[in-house]
């Protein structure tokens, strides 16, 4: 039996693995709760990415006509709705719809993506805040 | 390969095939891709716990190759390759250095490694940067699953030791 004061070097290995872990899991718990993506001085525009390269933007707010449209590359297509000032994907060909079932985004941190067809809408801020304050 | 080991590597085999397929048709209650229990890694790790890092790897190729064939397409086969063949790694390392007793930090290490390996095959396949605010979660959840799994292995252990050893305690003993 291992002395309670000398603490055998597996030991001491796992419990550096163990707090190393720790560490890893607070902190992406952390960057997860900590999504300031709902401050309203920020302004928003849907960016679409397909098969890596950029293929539209469109800046999302209260005077964004709703539209729907269709995304095609050579993996598949996608059809991609925007209303309210948020974006879906709305139908895909892929296998397991994970794109559809991320459901509307206008301020997520997170970005709509659909691995089979190589599509990624992400959602880039800018902050407006600080231009009001020099033109009041 | 003896007659016993050979049974039991392809019995395991077929376990593990039929849990990766069965949890693939669960619903996705997270739609996050790359979240989900993985729990054909139990396979995987009672394999390289008790038979080492060999046998485990070939129960894990086969097991993919045999899910991507009938049930996937080429993407989900460079995804779960990628994530199970890092994974098995990384897990065969940790337990050269660490005692049986910490399968679960083994086994949570593993799963981190595994969503961070899939992780980079999706920033691959992409080229999107955008992918890379999956991180967090994909962390949360492969430590999360990775530990719970660990824990099953834990308490399957000493019904498992009598099936694949013979009955001998600690298997690898002479090691």
């Amino acid at each position: 039996m291992s002395d309670n004061l000398t603490m055998k070097k597996e030991e001491r290995f796992a419990l550096i693995l163990g707090i190393l872990l720790s560490i890893i899991l607070i902190t992406s718990l952390i960057i997860i709760f900590k999504d300031n993506f709902n401050d309203k001085s920020l302004s928003r525009t849907a960016c679409i990415y397909s098969d890596g390269k950029l293929v539209k933007e469109i800046p999302l707010n209260s005077q964004t006509p709703d539209m729907t449209f269709t995304i095609e590359s050579k993996y598949g297509s996608n059809t991609i709705t925007v209303k309210e000032g948020a974006i879906a994907v709305t139908d895909a060909d892929c296998a397991n719809k994970i794109c559809v079932k991320e459901g509307f985004i206008s301020n997520s941190r997170l970005p709509i993506t659909c691995l089979p067809n190589r599509l990624i809408i992400t959602i880039k801020t800018k902050d407006d805040s600080a231009l009001d304050a020099v033109t009041y | 390969m003896k007659t016993k080991k050979l049974t039991i590597l392809a019995l395991f085999t077929a376990l593990a095939f039929v849990i990766h397929y069965l949890e693939s048709m669960l619903p996705t209650l997270i739609p996050i891709p790359g979240i989900k229990p993985g729990l054909a890694n139990i396979i995987t790790l009672i394999l390289l716990y008790y038979y080492g890092f060999k046998d485990s790897a070939l129960v894990l190729i086969t097991r993919i190759l045999l899910v991507s064939l009938l049930f996937g397409q080429f993407l989900s086969f460079s995804y779960s390759l990628a994530g199970g063949v890092l994974c098995l790694i990384a897990e065969w390392l940790l337990l050269k250095a660490l005692n049986k007793r910490f399968i679960p930090i083994v086994s949570a290490l593993g799963g981190l490694t595994h969503n961070m390996a899939q992780l980079a095959v999706a920033f691959a396949l992409t080229k999107s940067k955008g992918v890379f605010s999956y991180l967090p979660y994909l962390a949360v959840s492969g430590i999360i699953t990775g530990a719970v799994i660990g824990l099953i292995i834990t308490f399957l252990a000493p019904h498992l030791t009598v099936l694949l050893t013979d009955g001998q305690t600690y298997p690898k003993q002479d090691e």
